[in-house]
């Protein structure tokens, strides 16, 4: 088994009509057995969703480090990190580790300046993709770009948006033995954000 | 080889909790039990007063790559599946100390019926409070 899906994880971020939605499962385990259902992989930054799946200790250290690197750039240039600003480091710090990396495969979602959606994924040592639709990253990928492309509209209101969201990421763990048992999702709109826990499959 | 890792590791964690926690904690309990006259542990870890010293039990999972996850209940090693099974279906949030310690002897006895690798002895089973750690 590769280390990447030693723990188990399920991440989707999608854009909709000025907002961008980020959905992770809630499972931490240790190859086959479960150890807990509420190991949350997704961050926030100011305005900006990270999610990390991978290992289990490299997303607990990434997000630390995250959150160092964001209040340090905010301490000094007086504005909060853009998303793109955020992608950008995320890729750098992972390229640093080119030889030694951090077993995590991000996914970034927010919104830009002018509140329209960013996204951005990449792989353990940093190759970024930037796309307009959706992101996904952990152990069901197989599932969740199928789900993704047959439900993903274009211009989807935040409440479709999350109803899409939701059904792509049940739909996808429900499939894969090491993600699921619980899931959490996030709605981002220049008004704020919407955090809600979906009543998932516990097994 | 592996024993030592094990003796090494744990005697630094003991010597860097006690470093660390050494001013804190007797003077925290010391207070505590100072104002309360009685120095039973339940009352101890309900106070609700600003001054006294708030404690609640915390369980924490630690795997050999330093993921870390707060848990009401867990295993570590080879027969944790079969203890896992016995937690599952018998612990709640509501436990006695008495009922908890039972169910840790019922997790031995299921590994003693069902798996390969167990120890005819008693478990040496501890229990943490807020007057310190004691064999129960």
């Amino acid at each position: 088994m590769s280390i990447l899906e030693y723990n188990g994880a399920a991440i989707i971020a999608m854009s909709g009509k000025d907002c961008v939605g980020i959905a992770c499962d809630t499972r931490l385990g240790a190859q086959m057995q479960t150890v807990s259902c509420d190991f949350k992989k997704v961050f926030q930054y100011g305005k900006t969703f990270v999610g990390l799946a991978g290992l289990a200790t490299d997303v607990q250290t990434m997000n630390n480090l995250l959150k160092f690197r964001m209040n340090l750039y905010e301490l000094r240039e007086e504005r909060e990190m853009t998303p793109k600003v955020l992608s950008n480091l995320l890729s750098n710090l992972l390229y640093e580790k080119r030889f030694g990396p951090y077993f995590i495969e991000p996914v970034v979602a927010g919104l830009d300046a002018n509140n329209k959606p960013f996204l951005s994924g990449m792989d353990l040592i940093g190759a970024p993709v930037y796309t307009d639709d959706f992101v996904v990253s952990g152990t069901a990928t197989g599932n969740m770009l199928g789900m993704c492309e047959t439900l993903y509209k274009k211009d989807m209101e935040p409440d479709e948006l999350f109803e899409t969201l939701s059904q792509a990421l049940l739909a996808s763990v429900d499939r894969d033995a090491m993600s699921g048992w619980g899931a959490t999702v996030h709605i981002i709109t220049k008004d704020g954000v919407t955090s809600k826990q979906l009543k998932a499959r516990m097994d | 080889e592996e024993d030592e890792d094990d003796m090494t590791f744990s005697e630094r964690i003991q010597a860097q909790v006690q470093t660390a926690t050494r001013p804190f904690i007797p003077f925290a309990i010391q207070e505590t039990l100072e104002e309360e006259q009685d120095d039973s542990i339940d009352e101890a870890a309900h106070q609700s007063d600003g001054n006294a010293l708030h404690l609640e039990p915390r369980l924490f999972w630690l795997d050999e790559y330093g993921s870390l996850q707060r848990i009401e209940y867990g295993a570590h090693g080879m027969g944790s599946n079969f203890a896992l099974s016995i937690l599952d279906r018998s612990y709640h949030k509501d436990l006695s100390r008495e009922a908890a310690v039972e169910l840790i002897r019922d997790c031995f006895k299921q590994l003693r019926v069902r798996y390969l690798i167990n120890n005819p002895e008693d478990p040496c089973i501890k229990c943490i409070d807020a007057s310190g750690c004691r064999i129960c």
